[in-house]
């Protein structure tokens, strides 16, 4: 009977090692894709439906207004039958800045961060529920990989500014080993 | 009225093992069939939300031991769907509450709910060779797991989405052992000198709900405020099943 218990173990390990030998590919060194992020661009955005979309007029009701950061994602370095969410941004984003070009309110004058006024989410992530953060715990939604070579980045204006008037906004990006860029918006007219 | 009046019609074929040489039923046997369970409860908004159906049909498997003339023991172990998955319900009720906004279809993990159920207890023989009668008491335990439903809601005209987490007993999915109990009347009648039997059953069972709970987490995503809300379904749930069977014995 101790052989027979022994055995079984024995049999079904050796089962195991058999089948995953047998599974093996061919093989991979898991080396990550290279991803450089390039055409940076900001469009605006209108959220009075159920997602935002792109708005070309220049005028905008405030209430619910967005601006989505757009990139252009290029794969560099050999690809291999390894893992497809197994990716490496060359030079990743590390901080993000927004602010307008004129007062804002009170407390946030011309060219003063309003990071505090908008939430951020990546497009890319299709399976979720749009979820958003603060734009300060979510700088990995800048380097996210998309199958479709274009990375969005939506951020929603939850605090709208005290008055009227045009508006322009400007996003700074600062970058691991380049010099950062910074892209704008159009000159919008918030009503 | 009508649901009211449903009776289950519980068909199942048995397969008796027995290793005894003694007629049947006295020995050990093992049972495998399935069985239908009908609610006898109404339905809250709660159950509707949780996609609770008015029937279930559940597998299950038995073991009688009757080494006593009168007295015997028996264990049950069913499983089955504890609940559709249906987002209908949840949909509306999630339109109703929030009337003016655009509310997404809410999503639940793919698995359908998964009820369990181990009871054991005794049974009580009368009759004679070509009819007996077999009432029984049983107690166990009833497990459940329900995935949460999410959904988002977008205010029209406004940056305001709202993030709403529908939960079943305030966690990410209930899995608690819940008490049940188990009254059953088994009536078996012998077609045939070859113990060939034909097994009527009627069982009530009385559950103490695993699902009683659904609490809505609800987030703003602009101010990042939560709030939650509770609905509660009825304490117990009464279910009751009528089966009709062939009991065959292997054997002598």
């Amino acid at each position: 009977m101790p052989t027979k218990i022994t055995f079984l173990p024995a049999l079904m390990m050796a089962f195991l090692a058999i089948f995953s030998i047998s599974s093996c590919q061919e093989p991979c060194d898991f080396s990550p894709y290279q991803i450089d992020q390039s055409n940076w661009k900001l469009l605006e955005l209108e959220n009075s439906g159920v997602e935002p979309i792109i708005e070309y007029n220049s005028s905008i009701s405030k209430e619910h207004f967005g601006i989505r950061i757009q990139y252009k994602m290029n794969i560099a370095g050999k690809l291999k039958s390894c893992p497809d969410n197994y990716y490496e941004f060359y030079n990743p984003v590390v901080e993000v800045i927004v602010y307008a070009m004129q007062d804002f309110d009170d407390t946030h004058a011309a060219g003063v961060s309003l990071n505090d006024y908008f939430i951020v989410r990546n497009l890319s992530d299709r399976t979720n529920l749009p979820y958003y953060k603060p734009i300060s715990e979510s700088l990995s939604a800048f380097v996210k990989y998309s199958y479709n070579s274009v990375g969005m980045v939506d951020l929603i204006l939850i605090q709208p500014p005290a008055h009227q008037g045009p508006f322009q906004f400007k996003v700074k990006l600062k970058f691991s080993y380049q010099d950062p860029i910074i892209i704008s918006s159009r000159t919008i007219t918030f009503y | 009225m009508k649901t009211k009046i449903i009776l289950l019609l519980w068909i199942t074929s048995y397969l008796q093992l027995s290793a005894q040489s003694e007629p049947w039923p006295v020995g050990n046997f093992c049972t495998l069939g399935a069985s239908t369970q009908v609610y006898l409860n109404k339905n809250t908004p709660a159950d509707a939300l949780i996609g609770l159906p008015r029937s279930g049909i559940f597998y299950e498997f038995s073991a009688d031991f009757f080494q006593h003339k009168r007295w015997g023991l028996f264990g049950v172990f069913r499983w089955g769907r504890a609940a559709d998955r249906d987002e209908t319900a949840m949909q509306h009720f999630l339109e109703n509450k929030y009337a003016d906004y655009f509310v997404t279809a809410p999503r639940q993990n793919a698995d359908p709910a998964k009820m369990r159920q181990f009871l054991g207890g005794i049974r009580y023989k009368i009759g004679n060779k070509r009819l007996q009668f077999q009432p029984g008491l049983a107690v166990g335990v009833t497990t459940a797991k329900f995935y949460p439903f999410e959904a988002a809601i977008k205010a029209p005209n406004s940056n305001t989405l709202l993030r709403t987490t529908a939960t079943f007993n305030g966690v990410d999915y209930s899995r608690k052992k819940h008490f049940t109990l188990q009254l059953s009347e088994d009536m078996f009648y012998r077609l045939s000198k070859k113990d060939v039997w034909l097994q009527l059953t009627g069982a009530l069972l009385m559950i103490n709900l695993p699902y009683n709970t659904i609490q809505f987490n609800t987030q703003n995503q602009l101010t990042q405020e939560s709030s939650s809300e509770t609905i509660k379904s009825s304490k117990y749930r009464f279910s009751g099943s009528l089966s009709l069977g062939l009991v065959l014995q292997i054997g002598d």
